[in-house]
């Protein structure tokens, strides 16, 4: 049995090959999905752990567990210490990340410590902490004297302590102090003797979770001879505290494992409240809860994304298993009629469907693994970049949702079969000699059904722009019904230009019909009247193609979007204002109340001089400035001083945002010191007019005059309207207002106020934290733009859109090419001997060519532009709509439908140098025909 | 009578495995009268399909001469031939060998475009149809016709152009005895009336008889 499928499986090389690419396809993008999305999270949930250590200097891994234990019995506080131990040691064992430092930190403070040999003019006594740490020796070096000892003698302790307790209590080395209120049982005070002064080995070491170098009370002794001396009958007010740090790796903490890990940790506040430890906290809850949404929406996201591309790849797989067997009929109506059983036949291609898919097992999980790696360097749509690799591993999800795509893959392998396992000999010559009849989604109108559905998600999501942006502020994702209408409508516009299509080829046809030389006569006659496989390639290449336009439309619009929306909004590659000195002090004390507020303004100058800076301005912001208006006051409105032609050299803005190029504006209120720009809903809702004159008082209560001499609709940082959620949930809008005036006319009506910097950038920005670390600047308000989009381009959901799209067009140029290959293979090889005809009737092989060529040209071409065709609309549709998933909700700049010419020339590439192979094998397969050997006259 | 074809010495031979020629054919000199039926016989592997082959054109001989007239044919290049396959010559396949997407009419139309017929391109379709007795039933596509009906109209095909010769590879084989009769009484009508020159293959040796002329090969040499 074997051996018969593995010769069929030889026989029909091309097909296997075909569905095994498919196979190979489909495995490695079901497997990627849950190998990608974890992979993403887990750099995120590392980078946002990492980020927690740089912003808060605290290592994020860290639980902390401190509890009090009362001196009453010295064995019951042991036993409560060992409990308490025990919790947190079952803690970390449930957790199961590794740990990296387990601390456990002994101390009692307030211990009255009195000096032997009286200090002169101070203090002759201080109050110490007695302390001990697990493993103290390990993490601090001796710098003077020596390590304390582990035993008591003569009631003598010996301690290190550090440089600065030393200085701050005045001590010295070698110095003996009695604990005056920490006797033995006998009521004999212990003594401490400070034998070393120590410090800590190195900064970067978890072990500390507060840092030595703070301390200034501390004496540190053996843990042996803390756990003696802490039961004190004579002194019942004093107990111990025990605090334990246990410090687990957090880069070993798993993305998938968040929510049980803060079930887990949950779990352990509530047995710790029942035990009345007094505090039990990690550092990592607050990162682990605000990363679970974050993970719940990735997931949705590259969920939604992929299904598209699923339903793609099965449709190859089916259109490829159907393709063979159309050519296999034949075979087995003949097994058919010699007798051989239905289940007899399913059970011959569900096993060589089995090996297929099997196969494709074994490849395709390495191949999704690969297409995570090549992913995660991924930066943006298409585009790699070196960073650390993506911990890309085979998870149990993976190899249920490959094992799943297998099993589907085989069912559409399978299924085909059940129609055709019941059509024997008789059967089959009666079916052939059937006159091809119109195809059932074209009596049902499936595609005006699918056409009018998607229309109509995107009709009914049309309208509600602002729910959409609302359910984003709320963290929602993409919109999984809003994606599915966009594939539906590309399928529905793919069916129909598949029933317009032939229409169109028998109007070329009849137009030329009496001059069609015979080649071309006969492959329209072809084109027109052969079955339906050439339809399903039709909608096949239109998909893909169109798929392929979508992702990368949809891609570059989000990426592009977001982009300049940052750019927009800052206003300049870089903004900041230094801190400011002023007399704010002075005029508090000043009773006259003649003092006023002035300013020390910083040097701008050396913005300019700085390498790196192209150009840089002062530009003054001010906000919640009040305007009188006829109707009222307006409080929150923004006034921007600007010197016009450094700002027009200095600012980013998209020229299309206006129909006059915004230098016009620059251009008109430079005649004027008095002349101002107001934002145009000054016009729209107050009436004003060009000419009109706006008095605006700034916050400390100073006015000033302008002439209006125009409206803008945008403005460099300028946003018209904020959406925003207010306390109550309620999402409102509000208008902003924003005036335009010359900073020097500001200054002469306000003083010098602080004004920002703005500054347009070559390259890196570094130069700028270089400045402020080495001059130790304060800045009040820094903008990095070039950094901010490194933020979105890091963010998990942008990251794993942009991968997912990429994936899903990587892998429709590598469909439609072996789809189209294929299929014109196939096609050809079917059709030797009809080209063995047309050669024995007279036809040149040059002929043969131009009649493929015709071919080409009506079924392949026409559904690649109608593929570009349906790719474009669907981006203009969709898109708009898609990409409010991705941007925040303020109505910003009005967005732009973006694509990028290399990526039509990518496809263009892609789908010429399939054309290309197709005609060499094509070429190959044509002159190989032996006319005679085609026609079977060739037999002795 | 005159022959339209003649042919001097004309040897085929096939590499086959080990560098050694097998020859299909071992020197043949045979003439075709013009006008008339001339049936080749043989067993299966007696290299009658291979001189048909080298008779019209679609193979040449390894050695020898072939003249059409008075064209050593055997001489000419692939493009040269190809214009002599579409004017001069029409065939008749064993296995019907219809264009599938064409109807019976197309079919025979395509030839006449083929030939770049001169005159009325339908007119004389219908009529190469009727002559085979295909009066009605023209748009049909092959499929849709029996397996006579399909011959008959390749025949019509064959002859739609006028050519001076038609080559019909076991043109009965897969056709009942009675239908493969009625092809053969075509063919003589044809040769009759049109004066078109018919060479066929055949093993039924009661179609044999009603043969012009006959030869019969043997391991690749005429046997009388």
């Amino acid at each position: 049995m074997f051996n018969f499928i593995f010769q069929k499986i030889l026989n029909k090389k091309w097909m296997v090959i075909s569905l095994l690419i498919g196979n190979l396809l489909m495995v490695a993008v079901a497997a990627a999905n849950p190998m990608y999305s974890q992979a993403v999270l887990q750099r995120t949930l590392v980078q946002e752990m990492s980020d927690y250590l740089t912003t808060k200097n605290k290592y994020p891994g860290t639980i902390i567990v401190r509890n009090n234990y009362s001196p009453f019995s010295k064995e019951k506080s042991l036993e409560g210490l060992q409990a308490t131990e025990d919790m947190l040691g079952e803690m970390v064992d449930e957790l199961g990340v590794t740990v990296l430092e387990e601390v456990r930190h002994l101390y009692r403070n307030n211990v009255r410590a009195v000096h032997e040999v009286k200090v002169e003019d101070g203090k002759n006594e201080m109050m110490a902490e007695i302390t001990s740490y697990s493993n103290f020796e390990d993490h601090i070096q001796i710098t003077h004297g020596r390590m304390y000892s582990d035993e008591i003698k003569d009631h003598v302790i010996e301690v290190v302590v550090n440089e600065r307790t030393l200085v701050e209590n005045n001590l010295i080395l070698d110095e003996v102090l009695e604990l005056a209120e920490l006797p033995d049982a006998n009521g004999v005070p212990y003594k401490v003797k400070i034998v070393g002064i120590f410090e800590h080995k190195t900064d970067q070491d978890p072990y500390w979770v507060s840092s030595p170098s703070y301390w200034k009370e501390d004496f540190v002794i053996a843990e042996n001879i803390f756990r003696e001396i802490l039961y004190n009958p004579a002194n019942t007010e004093m107990g111990f505290t025990a605090e334990w740090h246990t410090v687990m790796d957090y880069t070993a903490m798993r993305a998938d494992k968040v929510e049980q890990m803060l079930e887990i940790v949950e779990k352990y506040e509530i047995i710790s409240n029942d035990m009345k430890v007094v505090h039990m906290g990690t550092y990592f809850q607050e990162t682990l809860e605000a990363f679970v949404p974050v993970a719940q929406k990735l997931n949705t996201t590259i969920l939604v994304l992929q299904v598209p591309i699923f339903v793609l790849l099965a449709a190859f797989i089916f259109m490829v298993s159907r393709q063979m067997l159309e050519i296999e009929q034949n075979e087995i109506s003949v097994f058919k009629s010699r007798g051989a059983a239905k289940n007899q036949i399913i059970y011959i291609y569900l096993l060589q469907s089995l090996i297929i898919a099997g196969v494709g097992i074994l490849g395709g999980i390495p191949l999704g693994v690969l297409i995570c790696k090549i992913l995660g360097a991924s930066n943006a749509f298409l585009e790699f970049v070196q960073r650390t690799a993506l911990p890309v591993e085979v998870g149990p999800m993976a190899w249920i949702l490959a094992l799943g795509a297998a099993l589907f893959s085989v069912g559409t392998m399978v299924l085909p079969v059940l129609r055709f396992a019941d059509v024997n000999i008789v059967d089959h010559k009666r079916r052939k000699n059937r006159a091809a009849k119109r195809p059932w989604w074209q009596l049902v109108f499936l595609d005006v059904v699918l056409l009018g559905a998607g229309l109509y998600g995107l009709y009914s999501f049309k309208g509600q722009e602002e729910f959409l942006a609302q359910q984003v502020l709320e963290g929602a994702s993409l919109d999984p019904m809003l994606y599915f209408s966009s594939s539906i409508f590309m399928l529905g516009a793919g069916l129909l230009i598949l029933r317009l299509l032939p229409w169109l080829i028998k109007l070329v046809f009849v137009i030329g019909k009496k001059w069609w030389p015979p080649a071309i006569y006969a492959s329209f006659l072809r084109i027109q009247r052969s079955n339906n496989n050439q339809g399903f390639l039709v909608v096949f290449l239109i998909l893909t193609v169109a798929m392929g336009i979508f992702n990368t439309q949809t891609a570059r619009t989000i990426n592009a979007n977001g982009e300049e929306k940052i750019r927009y909004v800052t206003g300049a590659d870089v903004v900041l204002r230094e801190k400011w000195g002023n007399n704010e002090q002075q005029v508090a004390e000043d009773t006259t109340g003649t003092l006023e507020l002035s300013y020390v303004e910083p040097d701008f100058g050396k913005y300019q001089q700085m390498e790196g800076v192209k150009s840089a301005t002062k530009v003054q912001v001010e906000t919640k400035v009040s305007v009188s208006v006829e109707k009222g006051k307006i409080n929150n409105a923004t006034v921007m001083g600007i010197n016009t032609k450094e700002f027009g050299e200095t600012a980013w803005f998209k020229e299309s945002l206006m129909s006059v190029h915004w230098y016009k504006y620059l251009n008109i209120i430079s005649q004027n010191a008095n002349a101002i720009l107001v934002s145009s809903n000054f016009k729209e809702i107050y009436g004003y007019k060009v000419g009109d004159a706006l008095t605006y008082t700034n916050n400390a209560g100073d006015s000033t005059r302008g002439i209006i001499y125009g409206f803008v609709d945008y403005w460099p940082s300028y946003s018209p309207v904020t959406i925003s959620r207010g306390s109550d949930g309620v999402i409102k809008e509000t208008d902003n207002f924003l005036i335009v005036a010359h900073l020097s006319q500001l200054q002469a009506a306000w003083g010098i106020r602080p004004y920002q910097v703005w500054m347009d950038v070559e390259g890196s920005t570094q130069f700028l934290y270089d400045y402020a670390q080495e001059t130790g600047t304060k800045f009040t308000v820094f903008k990095d733009t070039a950094a901010e989009i490194v933020d979105m381009k890091n963010d998990p959901v942008f990251q794993g859109t942009n991968g997912i799209l990429t994936i899903g067009f990587i892998i429709v140029l590598l469909l439609c090419a072996t789809g189209f290959l294929i299929y014109w293979i196939l096609s050809i090889q079917s059709r030797t001997l009809q080209f063995g005809i047309f050669r024995a009737m007279g036809m040149s092989k040059n002929e043969i060519w131009s009649m493929l060529l015709n071919e080409q040209f009506f079924i392949s071409g026409m559904s690649i532009l109608g593929g570009v065709l349906v790719g474009r609309i669907g981006a203009n549709l969709y898109v708009p709509l898609i990409q409010i998933a991705y941007s925040s909700a303020d109505k910003v700049i009005p967005l732009e439908i973006v694509s990028q010419a290399s990526d039509f020339l990518r496809l263009g590439i892609v789908i010429g140098l399939m054309i290309v192979i197709c005609l060499v094998v094509l070429g190959a397969l044509i002159s190989k025909i032996k006319i005679a050997q085609a026609l079977k006259l060739g037999e002795d | 009578m005159s022959d339209i074809i003649v042919t001097k010495g004309v040897k085929r031979g096939f590499p086959v495995a080990g560098g050694e020629t097998f020859w299909a054919l071992k020197g043949l000199d045979l003439t075709i009268p013009e006008g008339a039926l001339t049936i080749l016989k043989g067993r299966s592997g007696s290299g009658k399909t291979t001189l048909m082959n080298i008779l019209s054109a679609l193979d040449l001989p390894t050695e020898g001469e072939v003249y059409l007239k008075d064209l050593d044919i055997a001489k000419l290049s692939e493009s040269d031939r190809e214009k002599i396959r579409r004017h001069r010559i029409g065939f008749i396949f064993q296995s019907v060998a219809l264009i599938p997407v064409m109807t019976a009419y197309e079919n025979v139309e395509f030839a006449l475009r083929m030939a770049k017929y001169d005159g009325d391109r339908r007119k004389r379709a219908e009529e190469c149809l009727k002559m085979v007795g295909l009066g009605s039933r023209l748009h049909h596509l092959p499929q849709e016709l029996s397996g006579g009906e399909q011959q008959r109209v390749a025949i019509a095909r064959a002859i739609a152009h006028k050519p001076k010769v038609i080559f019909a590879d076991e043109p009965t084989a897969e056709l009942d005895t009675n239908t493969g009769l009625q092809v053969i009484k075509i063919f003589k009508e044809l040769t009759a009336t049109e004066g078109i020159t018919i060479v066929m293959t055949t093993h039924d040796t009661e179609l044999m008889k009603l043969g012009d002329k006959v030869y019969q090969l043997e391991d690749g040499e005429l046997v009388e």
